[in-house]
C-alpha cells in the first residue's frame, strides 16, 4: 500500500485525475498512473465506473414521455408572444 | 440570385409551441431546481425564437433550434445563480471521503453498484434528481453548465469567472458528493 501510494497515485489524486479525464487529456505519466491505480485498486476502478454511469445519467435527463399535458404552459407562451407583437 | 426562405408565420411558430414544448419544458425540469422557472426558460426561449426568427432561415430543425436556444437560458440561469453572493457560504465540507494520508476513508470506500433488475435505470434516475437537489447550489450550477455541453469549458470558466482548476475541482467533489448519495439510497433499496 506505502508502495502504491508514493508510486501510483493517492486514491484522492486519482479520483480528481478520473473526473479532470473528462474536461482535458491527461499528461502521459498522470494517465499511466491511473491505469495502474485502478488495475490495483478496486476502490477507485468501482469509483470511475459509478462515475460514467453519473455522467449518462445526467446527460440522459429529461429524455422520457410523461403524460402531463402541457397545454396551459404552451396558451401562456403564445400569448406572452402575442403580447410582443 | 436565390431569393431569401420566407420567415416562419406565426401561424406555423404556434404550432411548433405545440410540438416542442412538452419536450423542451420535461428537459428544463430536470435541469433546474423550480418547476415555475422551467416554464420561464421555456417561455423565454419561445420568446427569443420569435424574435430572432429571422436567424433560423430553415438551417436546421426547429427542435435542434429551441432545444439550443432554451439551453443557452438555462446556463443563463446557472451562472446567476452561481453568482449570487447569498449562495457561496454553503460550501460543505468534503474532506471527510479521505484520510489524512489521503485513502478513501472507512466507511465510504466506493464498492461497485449491482446495475441489472428491472427498472434499475428508472430508479437510478430518480436517486440522481433527489441527490442533486441536495448539493450546494454552485456545486449545482458547476454540473449543469458542464452537462449543457453548448458551451466547452473555456467559456464556462470565464462565465463563471473561475480558473479551469477550479471548476473540474468543483465538478469533482459534486460526482463524488452524488456518488455517495446514490450509492446510500442503492443500499438502502436492497435490504
Amino acid at each position: 500500500m506505502g508502495l502504491m501510494h508514493t508510486l501510483l497515485l493517492s486514491c484522492r489524486k486519482a479520483a480528481e485525475l478520473i473526473e479532470r479525464r473528462s474536461f482535458a487529456p491527461l499528461p502521459a505519466v498522470e494517465s499511466v498512473q491511473l491505469w495502474m491505480h485502478t488495475r490495483i485498486c478496486a476502490g477507485c476502478k468501482a469509483f470511475q465506473h459509478q462515475s460514467e454511469v453519473i455522467d449518462t445519467l445526467l446527460e440522459q435527463r429529461g429524455n422520457g414521455v410523461d403524460a402531463v399535458s402541457t397545454a396551459p404552459v404552451e396558451q401562456r407562451i403564445i400569448a406572452a408572444i402575442d403580447d410582443k407583437n | 440570385m436565390p431569393s431569401a426562405l420566407p420567415t416562419v408565420d406565426k401561424r406555423e411558430f404556434n404550432d411548433w409551441v405545440h410540438a416542442h414544448t412538452g419536450d423542451l419544458l420535461r428537459y428544463a425540469k430536470s435541469r433546474v431546481r423550480e418547476e415555475d422557472v422551467a416554464e420561464d426558460l421555456v417561455q423565454l426561449a419561445f420568446i427569443a425564437a420569435w424574435e430572432g426568427r429571422k436567424k433560423f432561415a430553415q438551417q436546421s430543425s426547429p427542435r435542434t433550434w429551441l432545444f439550443s436556444i432554451l439551453k443557452n437560458k438555462i446556463a443563463d440561469h446557472w451562472r446567476k445563480a452561481y453568482r449570487d453572493p447569498v449562495v457561496h457560504g454553503l460550501e460543505p465540507v468534503d474532506a471527510a471521503f479521505f484520510t489524512g494520508d489521503d485513502r478513501w476513508a472507512p466507511g465510504h470506500i466506493p464498492v461497485e453498484w449491482g446495475l441489472d433488475g428491472p427498472d434499475r435505470e428508472e430508479q437510478m434516475q430518480r436517486f440522481l434528481t433527489d441527490c442533486l437537489e441536495k448539493l450546494p447550489t454552485h456545486w449545482r450550477a458547476a454540473v449543469e453548465m458542464k452537462y449543457l455541453k453548448e458551451k466547452n469549458a473555456e467559456a464556462i470558466c470565464q462565465e463563471l469567472g473561475i480558473t479551469a482548476t477550479n471548476y473540474w475541482q468543483q465538478v469533482h467533489r459534486a460526482k463524488v458528493q452524488l456518488r455517495e448519495c446514490i450509492s446510500s439510497k442503492m443500499t438502502k433499496t436492497h435490504h
